[in-house]
């Protein structure tokens, strides 16, 4: 079971059954599960879908997949920063992550990796990338394909995070982890109002790719990304 | 007015705490569930995932890029991000971006600037009003001096520093659901704060997925046999809302029209897996427009997992009528209710 409610979904109500005058009792059930399950559920399917795309296949003459032909591992695509919903324990809420990939040809094999992170945080994605992959630093918020690809057909990839928990399809930020990327942004306070802060944790997807022959390329063709609150 | 600032971790209130004959604190329950509505209420939502565009903009032109979403209505500022590169790096580039197109406060950024190259950079929309009614966003991009490759767009709502004490914000006065207060039936304070403000948040995962073009280079397809828009299907999956439900609404609209008058029409279909949806829209019109959302039914979280997934597939899918041409310039699914 991955969600922080009782029941795991949302109880139906009306405003009436809620609070309807003064003076009148305020129900057990209409408390525990009306206010703090929905609340509850709500707070955990509300995170929101943070990146989505498939490589078109037709359109624009522009190749619509990231590529690279680098040995090395590459970044091929990272995205713009946002503001991960944080769980109540201070880590991050998990990332739903599907990569889909192909080579460009047969003679190449290809792996992808995914790094949550920040761009000018402590750490540089790419060396924490290697580092994980390499076992020498055990993160779960790096994903790493399980094997190499030589398919020219796109296709989804199947990988591990590499950490300690080593989830299927999940990367995230603990405690710890997050702490580097805490900031407040300017924002204003209202509809044209006055400047405030906003607390946020900022982090960024960096999708790193790389192939094994030189000569052909590794192409990311599909990335999603969506926050999941995940087990208690 | 007072403004009652919102948190940066969500909270998680204890129903083991709440039972028949005893009483429900303020300190363990109540103050929990004020600080967590506004947790969900003031949060952002994202309208458009990050996606990946990969078209160019010769110098001298402008491409706009238009969304379909229904926004929350607490936010007040739109965050875009947009990943841009000059095609040629010894071309002085820069690009002038406006959001909403054309009447956004037009923004000059210089590519040459180093430190732009693979760092994607961020460009703020203020909104004049609050808004959750169902509309389009857009965003227009002008390159100047030389071709800019346009690799990525992104759109979230910045989240809120702070909610108003108003029957818009329903931000809870917190120094109300303390140990010792007395309940009183006053707006924004107290128990009925807490159920006030619980009935009117917002709790939605907005954006779904996205596929947008300008419309000089959208989709096009004459033959009546549908051609699917991209090499792998999008996971399609949404919040799960009722005991036992595996599936959940989501609506979809496309901007689209056809290149001559006449005859009966093309299609957009929209075709999922688990949840066998087939939806087809017909296109008529000459002009580009938005054609009327539609609802479809496809796979919701499954909380009896670890990940959620369903592993719902969802294709877009267009056809022309044999003789005229379709053109789609963009596809936009998100959720509107988890009311």
């Amino acid at each position: 079971m991955s969600g922080s409610s009782e029941l795991e979904y949302r109880v139906r109500h009306t405003p009436s059954t809620l609070y309807n005058a003064a003076y009148r009792p305020v129900g057990d059930k209409a408390t525990r599960w009306v206010l703090v399950n929905n609340t509850n559920h709500y707070a955990d399917i509300h995170g929101q879908v943070r990146a989505c795309f498939s490589s078109r296949a037709v359109g624009p003459a522009k190749s619509p997949y990231y590529e690279t032909y680098s040995t090395d591992w590459k970044n091929v695509m990272t995205t713009a920063p946002f503001p991960i919903a944080m769980r109540e324990d201070g880590s991050s809420y998990r990332i739903r992550v599907v990569v889909g990939g192909a080579a460009e040809n047969a003679a190449a094999a290809c792996r992808f990796g995914v790094v949550l992170s920040l761009f000018g945080a402590p750490t540089d994605p790419r060396s924490t990338l290697e580092q994980a992959v390499a076992g020498t630093i055990p993160t779960d918020s790096v994903w790493h394909t399980d094997s190499a690809t030589s398919g020219t057909t796109p296709a989804f990839l199947n990988g591990k995070s590499k950490g300690t928990i080593n989830w299927d399809r999940l990367i995230a930020l603990t405690r710890d982890e997050a702490a580097p990327f805490l900031t407040v942004t300017g924002t204003p306070l209202d509809i044209g109002g006055s400047s405030s802060g906003v607390p946020q944790c900022l982090a960024q997807l960096f999708v790193f790719a790389k192939t094994n022959n030189g000569l052909y390329g590794a192409r990311l063709h599909y990335f999603q990304a969506t926050e999941w609150y995940g087990e208690p | 007015m007072t403004y009652i600032p919102r948190n940066l971790l969500r909270t998680k209130p204890s129903y083991t705490l709440v039972n028949p004959g005893a009483p429900v604190r303020a300190a363990g329950t109540w103050r929990e569930l004020a600080d967590g509505i506004q947790w969900i209420a003031g949060k952002g939502a994202c309208l458009v995932p990050w996606m990946n565009t990969s078209f160019q903009i010769a110098a001298g032109v402008t491409k706009t890029l238009r969304f379909r979403v229904r926004p929350r209505g607490k936010a007040i500022r739109r965050m875009w991000g947009l990943m841009l590169q000059p095609n040629t790096l010894s071309v002085d580039t820069s690009v002038t971006i406006r959001a909403p197109a054309s009447t956004g406060t037009a923004v000059t950024v210089d590519l040459r600037h180093p430190g732009l190259f693979w760092q994607p950079f961020t460009y703020i929309e203020d909104l004049a009003a609050k808004s959750s009614t169902e509309q389009e966003i857009s965003i227009d991009i002008a390159s100047i001096g030389g071709t800019t490759n346009v690799l990525g767009v992104q759109c979230y709502e910045q989240d809120r520093s702070a909610l108003n004490d108003d029957a818009t914000d329903y931000g809870i006065r917190v120094e109300t659901v303390v140990p010792r207060a007395p309940m009183i039936d006053v707006a924004q304070t107290s128990l009925r704060g807490v159920y006030d403000a619980f009935a009117n948040m917002d709790a939605r995962r907005v954006g779904i997925l996205h596929l947008a073009l300008d419309t000089s280079e959208a989709f096009t397809r004459t033959s009546t046999g549908f051609l699917k828009l991209t090499n792998l299907p999008y996971k399609i999956q949404v919040p799960k809302l009722n005991a036992g439900a595996t599936t959940q609404a989501v609506y979809w609209s496309c901007y689209a029209r056809m290149a001559t008058s006449g005859g009966t029409g093309g299609s957009v279909r929209i075709v999922t897996t688990t949840s066998a949806v087939t939806d087809t829209a017909t296109i008529t019109g000459t002009t580009f427009a938005w054609i009327t959302s539609r609802s479809i039914n496809v796979a919701c979280d499954n909380f009896a997992t670890v990940d959620g997934f369903r592993d719902d597939e969802l294709s877009i899918e267009i056809a022309g009528d044999g003789t005229r041409t379709v053109e789609v310039a963009s596809v936009s699914i998100w959720v509107d209710s988890v009311a």
